[in-house]
């Protein structure tokens, strides 16, 4: 009977580097999701291939629901579309009674598709163009403008539809944390928000109705939200007193962060990400502690990445190994930075899918293109892989499959395990005719002979 | 009754940690301990100073994941039957007051400051750490961006100090250096830059420990006489000012702070005033002096954490002088070979 | 021909742990390793190296004939050959 064998290996040592219990961020392996082996996904869908989760976006959901509507009476929440808008993960949100939240006449249009009624739409973004206006006004959306140029535009819009709307106003503040999303709406600060209000207060087409703000992503201090609660609630009392008008809601947008981990961030995300009930307490202890009970709007969250991102993972394979001229261990794997943008600022968890023996070394997961910069992570902490092993990153269920691209490579398929247990296809991989189908070639151009 | 410590930060290098000096201290309180020392690196010094720290332990990089870690300490546990963790480093205190209802259910007690606490000694927080504890703090406004600056500098008047949110404090006297001052921090640390007022006085530390519930276990107060370029301490002496001392004590009152902490505070030279700069929420790394002078606060909190009778006062003689100094130890490459091959060193031949 | 002097001074003890007293660095590696440097400073060539391997241990030709060389590469890297 022979030996076991494990992949020799020889390191020296030196200063600093010298910690065999070093950078060992997620040592170990899955064999499966849920309960479904990883092969049987890759089988069924090929690799590389998304996995999405319906019990953890509906378990996430509703912890973060209950939480906030036991805390404060007129909690509403709405699906942030640009986190994941696949058909069959917006769809379990609107179940769960999300309305939703789009930010381009693209997003508008996939709500309607799926029945989302007009007026259960909250249109934001800082361009909207006018005729998607004077649809979300004809449908009774919850409008929130961004600048002065698109309050005239609004009116326009109004116009068109012959009717007065209701709008609201996106709003941004010093809330203490840095980079300050100041492009975004009007400044309450030097009385930006104030004079638009101003504005459409005389307009004979806009009537306003809320306020918006959307303060940053990411968000690691939950005490910014406190900040930003107290500035609108201000901003409401004030405008509220000046012009005669009752505002009947307030958004305090998305932002809250998911147990990604963030690159540049020293501890593991367990530790530094707050829990979400801390950034719900800034939230609704704020509006309590600053509003008398008669006076509560609806308030709405537009929480995304923190309810799907955790419900996401990405199944690849090792293609190749290969080690660097400078020593360095690396991999090819099937999956890179056209499907996996969010790889620019997070460091996933990487685990592969079996029990591996050997050496663990610092090494780096290259993807397909042909480019330099496809990198998928710097620095994994893994043991020798050989060819064929699969490899599941995680969390990867917010903005990947909204940011990937069609470079080089069809977009693989998405699979969805179902509450019962069932494995579904929730969007295949692409062929030819999805990418040539829009396109047109003159006649002129046909013909060429090589 | 024998206790058993683990203590961290033995890196007594030329940043040194206060690891060493807790366990000097323990080692002399006259209690019968045995000090285990929790290293990052295979040679960090204190795992080679056999006379204070009985056996160390290679642990994983607080960056890596929870898990990890507290399965680390569980190893060590098993071994060692730990009574008491002392963490003496910044980077490492988080996952720890993470992971301390893991550690008291495995029967392991600390003394460590809340989140709460942990938050409010950030640098942007100061006012609101004055304000707490009823200290002044020098005005300062935090800027991203040059035009912040400007508008700060034209607020504040130069002299004007340019710091940065982590490390690194220049003293500007013209807006060309105070710019020059922010680019220089904004490349290397990045945003953001704090333009805070100058005041002319001098810095003084003090060393104290609380229980969590107001209680001020001791405090030992010192100016420092030299400094490395590293800013740390390397001489110092012993001071007595009853304003410093109950300027500390309202730390320990006002937050209801819990473990030790190093209080670094400005004088002015004209008013007297104290200004609060930080508060670093662990022992630094000269707490041996204190325990040198008869205010042993590692003994006095393993006590606390161990159920005995321990002293409070801050009964202490101005003028002791604190002399740091280098020493070279000769090992065995095979005492390297054991601590890098197996993460734990070899037991302490008695 | 690779050059083993350098090899032929290492202490190599058991528990994986490698000093060089003529550089001063030290190396660690795993039983597989510690097996191939036995080898090589014993004059071995890379085919007798594999055969020994695979008599000892459960592997494919493929995958000990690139980690071999992939050994190698590693102490061509630190000079040591």
């Amino acid at each position: 009977m022979k030996k076991e064998y494990i992949k020799p290996y020889i390191k020296r040592q030196s200063a600093g580097v010298m910690n065999k219990f070093g950078v060992t961020y997620n040592k170990g392996h899955r064999e499966d999701i849920e309960g479904i082996p990883i092969g049987r996904f890759t089988d069924e869908f090929g690799s590389p291939v998304f996995v999405l989760s319906e019990k953890v976006i509906r378990e996430r959901y509703r912890k973060i629901y209950s939480y906030f509507s036991s805390k404060y009476p007129k909690a509403k929440m709405s699906w942030s579309y640009k986190t994941n808008y696949l058909g069959a993960v917006c769809s379990i949100l609107h179940q769960e009674g999300e309305t939703a939240e789009v930010v381009s006449d693209f997003e508008y249009e996939k709500a309607r598709s799926l029945g989302v009624p007009g007026n259960r739409i909250i249109y934001n973004g800082p361009y909207k163009p006018l005729d998607s206006l004077v649809t979300a006004f004809t449908d009774g959306a919850m409008v929130n403008l961004d600048n002065f140029d698109e309050i005239i535009k609004a009116e326009e819009a109004a116009k068109k539809v012959g009717k007065k709307v209701s709008v609201g106003i996106r709003v941004n503040m010093d809330t203490g944390v840095y980079p300050q999303w100041s492009r975004f709406g009007f400044p309450i600060e030097n009385n930006g928000a104030f004079n638009a209000v101003k504005r459409i207060s005389h307009s004979e087409h806009l009537h306003l109705e809320g306020i918006h703000c959307h303060i940053g992503t990411f968000m690691m201090d939950p005490n910014a939200y406190k900040e930003a609660v107290k500035k609108v609630v201000q901003l409401m009392r004030k405008i509220e007193h000046e012009f005669e008008i009752t505002i009947s809601y307030l958004d305090f947008g998305g932002g809250f962060p998911s147990n990604n981990k963030l690159k540049g961030t020293y501890l593991p995300p367990e530790v530094a990400v707050q829990p979400v009930e801390n950034f719900i307490d800034a939230v609704a202890d704020t509006l309590l502690d600053e509003l008398a009970p008669d006076e509560y709007p609806d308030v709405y969250l537009e929480t995304g990445r923190a309810i799907v991102d955790e419900a996401g993972w990405l199944i690849s394979t090792v293609d190749a190994v290969k080690r660097l001229p400078d020593g360095t261990k690396s991999y090819i794997i099937d999956a890179g930075v056209n499907l996996l943008y969010t790889s620019a600022w997070y460091n996933y968890k990487v685990e592969i899918d079996r029990e591996l023996h050997g050496a663990y070394e610092n090494s780096i997961l290259y993807g397909p293109l042909c480019m330099n910069i496809d990198v998928v992570a710097e620095s994994a902490f893994l043991p020798p892989l050989p060819k064929g092993t699969r490899i599941i990153l995680s969390p990867m269920g917010a903005y990947n499959v909204t940011q990937w691209m069609q470079f080089i490579r069809y977009r693989p398929a998405v699979a969805m395990i179902m509450e019962d247990g069932k494995l579904e296809q929730i969007r295949r991989a692409e062929k030819l005719e999805d990418i040539t189908g829009p396109e047109f070639v003159p006649d002129k151009l046909r013909k060429f002979n090589l | 009754m024998k206790i058993t410590v683990a203590v961290s930060g033995i890196n007594t290098i030329d940043n040194p940690g206060p690891g060493a000096g807790i366990c000097r201290a323990l080692k002399e309180s006259g209690m019968e301990i045995r000090a285990i020392g929790l290293a990052y690196d295979a040679l960090e010094p204190g795992i080679y100073l056999d006379h204070i720290i009985d056996k160390s332990y290679i642990m994983p990089y607080p960056s890596g994941s929870k898990e990890a870690f507290i399965e680390r300490i569980r190893d060590i546990h098993e071994k060692e039957n730990l009574d008491v963790i002392i963490s003496a480093l910044d980077a490492e205190l988080p996952i720890y007051m993470d992971i301390e209802p893991v550690l008291v259910e495995m029967g392991i007690k600390m003394l460590i400051p809340t989140k709460e606490m942990f938050r409010l000694r950030d640098k942007l927080k100061l006012k609101e750490l004055s304000e707490k504890i009823g200290v002044k703090a020098p005005e300062y406004i935090s800027c991203t961006s040059l035009s912040d600056l400007h508008k700060a500098t034209e607020k504040l008047g130069f002299p004007c100090m340019v710091k940065g949110p982590f490390y690194e404090a220049f003293k500007a006297t013209s807006p060309g250096e105070a710019e020059g001052y922010f680019i220089k921090i904004a490349a290397a640390w990045g945003y953001p830059i704090i333009a805070q007022k100058f005041i002319q006085g001098d810095e003084y530390d003090v060393i104290g420990c609380g229980d969590g519930k107001g209680n001020d276990m001791g405090v030992f107060a010192i100016r420092k006489m030299t400094i490395t370029k590293l800013g740390k301490v390397w001489n110092a002496v012993s001071i007595r000012n009853e304003r410093l001392i109950e300027a500390t004590k309202k730390v320990v009152s006002g937050l209801k702070w819990r473990g030790g902490f190093e209080f670094e505070v400005l004088m002015e030279n004209k008013t007297q005033d104290i200004y609060v700069l930080e508060i670093n929420p662990r022992f630094p790394a000269w707490v041996y002096f204190p325990a040198g002078c008869g205010i042993n606060l590692p003994a006095r909190m393993v006590k606390l954490l161990t159920g005995q009778e321990f002293e409070t006062h801050s009964d202490y003689k101005s003028g002791k002088l604190m002399i740091r100094y280098t020493n070279e130890l000769v090992k065995d490459i095979s005492d390297f070979e054991q601590i890098s091959t197996y993460g734990e060193s070899g037991e302490v031949k008695k | 021909m690779m050059d083993r002097d350098k090899l032929s001074v290492l202490a190599i003890s058991d528990s994986g742990f490698i000093f060089d007293p003529v550089t001063g660095h030290s190396y660690t590696a795993n039983a597989t390793g510690l097996k191939i440097l036995e080898l090589l400073k014993a004059g071995k060539e890379e085919d007798e190296i594999k055969s020994a391997i695979m008599d000892e241990f459960e592997a494919s030709d493929d995958e000990v004939t690139v980690d071999i060389q992939d050994f190698v590469e590693n102490l061509k890297k630190y000079f040591l050959v």
